[in-house]
């Protein structure tokens, strides 16, 4: 793993210093609420419906046991004992006194993890394909490419105030894990004719009040051009940006105002003064940060185990979760563990501290130490044996961690929704826990299979729900929670928007429209079809119908 | 009716609070100023509250809607401000909701 070099623990651990200060400022007065709130914004200190929250960075995805530890320490000190995983590969605690914030900062830096920019209008927190390093299909390692993405926008003196936030995604995979293609910038390293790593560039995705998926503005930028190249779309965006509207200032309206081919031209010229400059990546430097990443010590096993096999065969139970949660390894002999936060019932992305640390202690055992955070709010042990999977999969059970529901229905994507945030118009969290409860029967989901529900409390979209198999997201029509729903959206290679269903349909109401929605899927279904596939073939029509047929608007 | 009273989130730990005049920030919503009648009025009592050393305490303080229930009790209109007096409807363990016999159960 990436460890800190010097000049990353002097900066956080100053940053530290810094905001300690800042914080005494702020309570003797020496400054107002709107000088300090872009100080404690730029170190991921927010103020919510009932106290501040407090959003640490997890870049791309990757954390050792030992910052496990730490985030469960945290949340037991100095929170109420559980930490809240994002859709970005953060952590967000929902409970920490401003007083204590900066103590908080320190217990952190010491486990090199900060919350700098993961709030404000600059470079957030680079998040990647949870499976990097260790997933089968993989062309590249995107943590290596995130790690130097992370250290040249870290306090990046041209682009810490541009005209809005700005996100960057990593793949280096076939399928897409991370979402690229709605992301500010979206990177996809692949493999040229001669062998060589370069990465499709792409520009303008994004969610919120406008969604757009974004467009490829470099089909091959070969590697070594990478930051240059960056810095070219950001200058464009950091000149041409509309600071004048909060609403227009996203990159994704830029490219959509001027058009791809003009956005390309203006940063093809910007870089001509910077390509082969300062910013040239030296193939030193990507092995120094590669060797980082390098392989951990793998045992020499055979490619599939006969102890495994077995217990699939005995073991229907440990079966359907084995279905669900196991990802084929690069290494012979190793899986993949997905590990849901989505118990049936539960809040979406929620962890105890004592799950923590349990998690912590079975990545010591079993995962080489090492843990990942998955952007549908799961965890990931990356790298278990075949041969110790029965094994930890009864003991994540005794921790409420082995709900076999890993990409099924009940495994949803929910932002914290108006019983936390502050922007939110709506509950998002109930109406995930309703409709976990709702098809609770995982023989049911299994039935169901692959079908991704992804629910917002707001327009600013932090679930995704344009991009959800199913679509929902909340309004306020008149002080009352409505929801609208979509469905048809997905956030893979083959990203889409969802289309509406049809008029917005009350809180009581919702639980009723999806499923009507899976209904008309499980009637019209050929065999073997997933969802969003027969959403492809019969378009939204046939939904449209069923949802009319059903009043679904009209009062319960 | 719905009458008005400025809320804001404390300074130290973040906890809803309300303006009770004489520059004291309350907890309990039912100890909060309610705004006298009269156009205006409610832009007067924020103001009001606006004024002196607020921000040792108080943060972005702003107006909102309430109206008393059977028993006389102050209660917000708007879903979003029902939240902020209680705490999280799906944590009824955590938040103000505990502190009092009015919780999101109720």
């Amino acid at each position: 793993m990436y460890r800190y070099d010097e000049f990353d623990r002097t900066l956080v651990l100053e940053r530290a210093r810094q905001f300690r200060n800042q914080v005494a400022r702020r309570q003797s007065g020496e400054i107002t609420e709107d000088q300090f709130k872009p100080l404690r914004l730029m170190n991921g200190v927010y103020l919510q419906l009932h106290a501040y929250m407090l959003r640490i960075n997890i870049p791309y995805g990757t954390l050792s046991s030992r910052q496990m530890r730490t985030l469960a320490h945290v949340a037991r000190t100095y929170d109420k004992g559980y930490g809240h995983f994002t859709t970005r590969q953060n952590i967000q605690y929902n409970w920490p006194t401003l007083e204590e914030i900066p103590e908080i900062l320190e217990v952190l830096a010491e486990a090199e993890m900060h919350g700098i920019q993961s709030s404000g209008n600059c470079i957030r927190n680079v998040t990647a394909d949870q499976y990097g390093g260790v997933v089968a299909e993989e062309v590249e390692d995107p943590r290596v490419w995130s790690e130097l993405v992370r250290q040249w926008s870290t306090l990046h003196p041209e682009f810490s105030f541009l005209p809005r936030k700005f996100k960057i995604a990593v793949t280096g995979s076939p399928s897409d894990r991370a979402a690229v293609k709605v992301h500010d910038i979206g990177l996809r390293a692949h493999k040229n004719a001669e062998g060589k790593i370069g990465f499709e560039i792409i520009v303008g995705g994004g969610l919120g009040r406008t969604p757009y998926i974004g467009k490829t503005i470099a089909e091959f930028m070969p590697a070594e051009h990478l930051l240059s190249y960056l810095e070219a779309i950001l200058r464009v965006y950091n000149r041409y940006g509309r600071r004048d509207n909060k609403y227009k200032a996203r990159i994704k309206i830029l490219v959509d105002d001027i058009g791809i081919e003009e956005y390309r031209r203006q940063a093809d010229e910007e870089w001509e003064s910077l390509k082969d400059g300062a910013l040239t990546v030296p193939q030193e430097e990507v092995e120094r940060i590669r060797a980082y990443f390098a392989p951990p010590a793998y045992e020499t096993l055979p490619a599939r185990d006969s102890g495994y096999e077995a217990k699939l065969f005995e073991d229907a139970e440990f079966r359907a979760w084995a279905k669900v949660a196991i990802t084929a390894h690069r290494q012979p002999g190793y899986a993949i563990v997905d590990i849901s936060l989505k118990p049936i019932g539960g809040i979406p992305g929620d962890a105890s501290a004592d799950q923590m640390d349990a998690l912590a202690d079975l990545a010591d055992e079993y995962s080489l130490s090492e843990l990942r955070v998955a952007h549908e709010q799961n965890l990931v042990l990356p790298n278990v044996r075949q041969s110790d999977l029965y094994a930890l999969w009864q003991k994540l059970k005794a921790h409420d961690l082995a709900t076999a529901n890993i990409g099924l229905i009940s495994d949803v994507i929910a932002c914290p929704g108006m019983d936390y945030c502050a922007l939110a118009t709506a509950r998002s969290i109930p109406v995930a826990q309703r409709l976990s409860k709702h098809f609770a029967s995982l023989e049911k989901q299994h039935d169901i299979g692959r079908l991704h529900v992804n629910i917002s409390g707001c327009i600013n979209a932090c679930a995704h729900h344009h991009v959800g198999h199913i679509g929902i997201l909340g309004v306020d029509k008149r002080g009352e929670e409505f929801y609208q729903i979509t469905i048809g959206g997905r956030a893979d290679e083959f990203a889409k928007l969802g289309d509406r269903v049809g008029p917005a349909v009350s809180y009581d109401r919702v639980i009723d429209a999806i499923d009507v929605i899976v209904n008309t899927y499980l009637k019209l279904r050929q065999p073997g079809e997933k969802f969003i596939a027969t959403v492809e073939r019969l378009g939204i029509g046939p939904f449209k119908e069923a949802f009319a047929e059903e009043n679904l608007d009209a009062a319960a | 009716m719905a009458e008005q009273i400025v809320t804001a989130n404390r300074l130290n730990d973040g906890i809803v609070v309300y303006f009770a005049g004489d520059a004291r920030w309350v907890a309990d919503i039912n100890e909060a100023r309610l705004c006298p009648a009269g156009k205006d009025a409610g832009e007067a009592l924020l103001a009001e509250a606006k004024t002196g050393s607020y921000q040792a305490t108080a943060v972005d303080p702003y107006l909102m809607d309430v109206v008393r229930d059977a028993e006389g009790r102050l209660e917000p209109t708007k879903y979003r401000e029902k939240i902020r007096t209680l705490g999280p409807s799906v944590r009824l363990d955590l938040g103000k909701q505990v502190w009092g016999p009015k919780g999101h159960a109720a």
